[in-house]
Parts: structure tokens; C-alpha cells; sequence
């Protein structure tokens, strides 16, 4: 890879010396932020490795932290630990040649395919959702993964699969988006739905259409015109799928700095859209200025994780924003090819390693024990996507 | 009798001495001519007198409606206020002072919950690598928490202090002069309605008298006009 990397700078240097230097200096860099990458990746992994529980799953409700109790119900830390877990699988599936991680995989998809199926947590809270767009983007991956195309895993990675697929689309609001409260009309199907937790739909939706999985021909266009429809000149997206998207002033939520993680998924879910034959906006230009706007007003997010109290950072950010929009980062950084790839690479190892523990973990926000797997799973997650570029 | 028997001689003696002096001799008012248009404003003024009668009528049953709205106002109040100071010697001083008992009681737990709250907290940010300063703005916030429940418990010990030692004797001075000032009002609005329905009897009575003159006038001038044109 390197040497690639240092052929196509000679071959730059015929015709511009002074761009020769500084790309031979920016390669020289990837080389040592992919090899950080790559040590950041391995204390994820054994973190993962070393916390995952018997039944095959990580996290759940226990170790509460201050602010856990009041208002979850079982259901919910059913629904999360589906949901991290799932998480999870996504990222060890990206993990080549390493017997453990394979094996933790292995038991996260069995516990994925046999778990009992998660209903609704209650009349308002529909966290429900996140297990079925993570257990649905695990399996549909899995599923088109060579490893699990044969044998008794294959057949109950299908069957789950097309369940959770439909136990989604029974959820999409009539705005074509999905949420995860329902505490303005708690109807069926709810009425609330996010430009974020759509993009997440979207990616595994397109997966599942990809493998021939049953679903209403208009799914898939109302939840794209919903993520199109929350996008504001900016290049931001509102937070809610509503009526009339209006661009925030101030202090608000929906404007760049507050939308920060949200480009990363709904770029890149439009995007992956575009490629399967759907009209959307997004092209390169777009993952490459929503990866700009990440990186130049990152700070945001920064003085957010961490924070115990969900949007109390500046523009209504939480902490649980940072990671999820580093994961969908790494997908759009790998896409710009290495040339791309390089202007943000250094940026992205750098603001996922510096949230590392010493035991391999990350965390950016208190959350029962969900905080660090998800959290480990979406930072290696992302580093691993973004790796690609640079792999041979 | 003894006085009357005299009386009655002297007047037959008076009638004897003076045989001459006819009726035309005794004072007499002097006869008036009413001209028509006389006769026309006197009836008109009688018209007036009984339109006036007619409207003081209507304001004393106006007036009945509004006393009787008043004293029921008067004497809810004299009763509402006497009723206010019972309870509160009954049991809401007991129950305002238990009240404060609590609310201190809240505001120790808070300081005990902010004071877990630090605790825990340094405890996440210790237990997982996090950015300094998140950390110290996390906790010097639970720190500042611990002040302010501090300051509100002693607050509610002070307010407690000064309910047992001031509050409650005020509170109950207040109330009994709510019930001395409703009374007082009631009497005053009882008084205030006798004078304004004799006013206004006194009123109508003035026009019953003016009417029936007016009446007799009118009566005497139709009989000289009558008389004139015969």
C-alpha cells in the first residue's frame, strides 16, 4: 500500500515537484496514523472480546449510572442490548484473519438469530426501533457475508432477518422516517421520525433489497425522501422529519454544529442509495464537504462526550452523538478513494484513538453498560471501514 | 267635655252679637281662571310627576334586588372569615408547621443526593477515559449543586424559625382581623340600606302628595273652564 502510495507521488513529482513533497509527507503520515489505527483496532477488539456475555450478547442493563433509572423498562434494555449487540457484529465482520474476534462474531449473530423477538417497550417509548435497524443491518450484512452462506446459521440469519425487516417496516411513521418515542399520539405506526435513525434504515434496507428479502416497493423511496427532505442548504439535517424543514439560528439544533453526526449517516445512507439506483442528492462532493464540516467544527462534539445529560452541550448535542457519527464517517472517508482519503484520515484516527481507555474501550456517554461496547464497536467500526482505502 | 260645653256658647253668643257678617265676609282664596293653555302645563306637569313616581318605583325594586345581593355578600364574608380562623387554630397551623418539617427534611435529603451525585459522577469520569475538562465542568457543576441544596435547607430551617416564632401568631392576628372587618362591614351595609330605602320612601311619598294636588288642580281648573264657556 505504501508503495503504491509513494508510486503515484513519483509519478506526480514529474510534473510538480512541490506537490511531490507534501504528498510523499501525507503518506508518510497515513502510514503512521493507519499503523495507530490499527493498534486503537486491537485494544477495541479485545476489549470486545474480553466483555462479551455467555449468551453471546454485550451489554445490558446492568452497572446503572446515576442518571439510568426513572424511566427505562425491561423491554428497553432488551431492545438496546439487541441493538449494541448487533452494532457490534457489524464491526467484528470487517475483522479478517483473527480466530477470536470470529468466534466472539459467531456467538453475537446466534444470539442476534435466537433471541426472543422485541415488541414494543411501551405506548411512548419505541426504542424497539434501534434493535430492529441494527439487528436488521447485521444480519442483511451477515447474510451476504461468505463466511455464514451455508449450514444452520444461514437459514436462521434469513428467517430473523426477514422478521426484523418486517417488525422495521411495521414502524415507519407516515412521514417515511422511523424514531424511537411516540409520545405525541402513540399510535401504530408511530408518527415521529429522524433523519438519523432513517439513514440507519435506509443502509440496512438497501442490504435487504440487495438480498431479495420481501418488503413494499414504497419503503425504501419514502424513507430517502424523508432523509432529502430533512437536508438544509447548509449541508446539515434537521433532527426530526418535519413538515417544513427550517434551518436553526442561534443556538439551535438544526444547523452544522448541531448536526454534525447526522451528515455522516444521511450523506452516506443517500449516497449507498444513489448507487443502487435511487435519485438522490448526494454525490463525492457532498460526503467530502459533509466529512469537511465534521472535522472543522468537531469541537462540538468534543465538549459533548461525555456529558451525563442528553443534549446539554452546546447546540443541543449529546455525548452518545460522537461515535455514531464517526462510524458513518469512516464508510464516506474510504469512499473518496486514498487521494480522498487522506486530507481526513489523519483527523479520524486521531479524534476516535484519543478517546481510548487503557482497556481498549471508548465511551461517550453513561448509559447502563451499554456506553462502552457500543461506543468501542462504532470507533474500530470506523477505523476499520476507513483502513479499506488504504488496504491493497 | 267640660271644655267643649263652652266653647260651643261662646260661638253661639259670638253669632247672636254679629248676626250680619255674611260668608262673603270670611277670607276666602281667590277664584283663578285657567286659560287652556294653563290647563295644557298643568296636566303636562302632572304627566311628569307620575313618570317620576313611576321611575322611583322601579328604583326601589332595584335597590331591594341589590341589598339583598349585598347582606348575602356581607354575611358570607362575616362567616367565611370566622370559619378561615377556626381552621387555622384548628389544624392549619399544625398542619403549615408539619409542612416546613418536611420540606426541611427534603431539602437535607437534597443536599445528601447532591452530595451522592458528586460522588458518583467522580467516580464514572475516574472509571473511564474521558476529557479533562468535561470532567471537571461535570463535577464542579455537582459541586455547585451541593451549595445551592445546602442554601435551600437552610432557607427552609430559617423559614421554619420565623413561622414558630412570628409567622404563626401574625398569620392568626390577620385572620381576626379579617373576621373583626367583615362584621363591621356588615353593620355598615345594614345601615347604609335603611337610609337609602328611606331616602327613597320619603321620595315617593313627596310625589304621592305633589300628584294628588296636582290631581285636585287640575280637577278645579277643568270645572272653571267649564263654567267660563257656559
Amino acid at each position: 500500500m505504501i508503495g503504491l502510495l509513494v508510486l503515484a507521488a513519483t509519478c506526480c513529482a514529474a510534473q510538480n515537484p512541490a506537490t511531490e513533497e507534501a504528498h510523499t509527507k501525507v503518506s508518510a503520515a497515513v502510514t503512521e496514523y493507519r499503523a495507530q489505527a490499527d493498534r486503537v483496532i486491537d485494544g477495541g477488539l479485545e476489549y470486545l472480546i474480553a466483555t462479551q456475555s455467555r449468551n453471546g450478547s454485550w451489554s445490558s442493563w446492568q452497572e446503572p449510572m446515576i442518571y439510568d433509572r426513572h424511566w427505562s423498562n425491561p423491554e428497553t434494555h432488551l431492545a438496546w442490548q439487541y441493538a449494541v449487540t448487533g452494532l457490534v457484529c457489524l464491526s467484528l465482520m470487517e475483522v479478517e484473519d483473527h480466530p477470536r474476534a470470529a468466534a466472539a462474531l459467531n456467538g453475537g449473530l446466534d444470539f442476534l438469530t435466537a433471541a426472543p423477538l422485541i415488541k414494543r417497550v411501551s405506548d411512548w417509548d419505541t426504542d424497539n426501533t434501534w434493535a430492529y435497524v441494527y439487528g436488521l443491518a447485521a444480519l442483511a450484512k451477515a447474510a451476504k457475508d461468505p463466511r455464514f452462506n451455508n449450514g444452520m446459521r444461514k437459514v436462521a440469519i434469513e428467517v430473523r432477518g426477514r422478521k426484523l425487516l418486517a417488525q422495521l417496516n411495521s414502524y415507519q411513521s407516515p412521514n417515511g422516517g422511523w424514531g424511537y418515542y411516540d409520545d405525541e399520539a402513540t399510535t401504530s405506526p408511530p408518527q415521529w421520525g429522524t433523519s438519523f435513525m432513517t439513514g440507519v434504515a435506509v443502509l440496512a434496507l438497501l442490504d435487504a433489497k440487495e438480498l431479495g428479502w420481501k418488503m413494499s416497493d414504497k419503503v425504501l423511496p419514502a424513507a430517502i425522501a424523508a432523509i432529502e427532505h430533512c437536508r438544509l442548504p447548509d449541508g446539515s439535517y434537521t433532527y426530526s422529519v418535519r413538515p417544513i424543514p427550517i434551518q436553526d439560528a442561534g443556538i439551535g439544533i438544526d444547523q452544522v454544529r448541531g448536526s454534525l453526526s447526522r451528515i455522516q449517516v444521511c450523506n452516506w445512507a443517500l449516497y449507498q442509495a444513489g448507487k443502487a439506483g435511487f435519485e438522490t442528492s448526494i454525490g463525492m462532493a457532498e460526503l467530502r464537504s459533509g466529512l469537511a464540516l465534521l472535522f472543522q467544527e468537531h469541537h462540538y462534539l468534543d465538549i459533548a462526550r461525555g456529558r451525563p445529560y442528553p443534549h446539554e452541550a452546546y447546540h443541543y448535542n449529546s455525548g452518545y452523538f460522537y461515535f455514531f457519527g464517526h462510524y458513518y464517517a469512516g464508510f464516506a472517508l474510504a469512499e473518496l478513494g486514498s487521494a480522498g482519503a487522506e486530507d481526513f484520515y489523519g483527523a479520524l484516527q486521531h479524534e476516535i484513538g484519543k478517546t481510548q481507555s487503557k482497556d481498549g474501550s471508548m465511551i461517550d456517554f453513561f448509559m447502563n453498560s451499554y456506553g462502552k461496547p457500543y461506543g468501542t464497536a462504532y470507533g474500530i467500526g470506523a477505523l476499520l471501514e476507513a483502513n479499506k482505502v488504504f488496504t491493497p | 267635655m267640660r271644655l267643649l260645653f263652652p266653647t260651643v256658647l261662646l260661638a253661639a253668643l259670638g253669632l247672636l252679637a254679629f248676626p250680619q257678617i255674611s260668608d262673603a265676609a270670611i277670607p276666602q282664596e281667590p277664584e283663578v281662571e285657567y286659560s287652556e293653555e294653563e290647563y295644557g302645563d298643568a296636566e303636562q306637569e302632572l304627566a311628569d310627576a307620575r313618570l317620576q313616581m313611576e321611575l322611583s318605583h322601579l328604583r326601589m325594586a332595584a335597590m331591594l334586588t341589590d341589598h339583598n345581593y349585598s347582606m348575602i355578600s356581607a354575611e358570607a364574608e362575616v362567616s367565611s372569615s370566622r370559619a378561615a380562623l377556626q381552621a387555622f387554630v384548628d389544624y392549619e397551623a399544625e398542619l403549615e408547621s408539619e409542612m416546613m418539617a418536611l420540606e426541611i427534611e427534603h431539602t437535607r435529603d437534597g443536599v445528601s443526593d447532591a452530595q451522592e451525585e458528586l460522588a458518583q459522577l467522580t467516580s464514572m469520569y475516574e472509571r473511564n477515559d474521558l476529557a479533562d475538562a468535561t470532567a471537571q465542568v461535570v463535577l464542579e457543576r455537582a459541586a455547585r449543586s451541593i451549595e445551592r441544596q445546602k442554601t435551600q435547607l437552610a432557607i427552609s430551617q430559617k423559614t421554619f424559625q420565623a413561622w414558630t416564632a412570628f409567622g404563626k401568631a401574625y398569620q392568626q392576628q390577620e385572620l381576626g382581623h379579617s373576621v373583626s372587618l367583615a362584621q363591621a362591614n356588615l353593620e355598615a351595609t345594614m345601615a347604609n340600606q335603611e337610609l337609602d330605602r328611606a331616602e327613597l320612601e320619603a321620595e315617593i311619598a313627596e310625589l304621592a302628595k305633589t300628584i294628588k294636588e296636582l290631581e285636585a288642580e287640575l280637577s278645579e281648573a277643568a270645572e272653571t273652564i267649564t263654567e267660563t264657556e257656559g
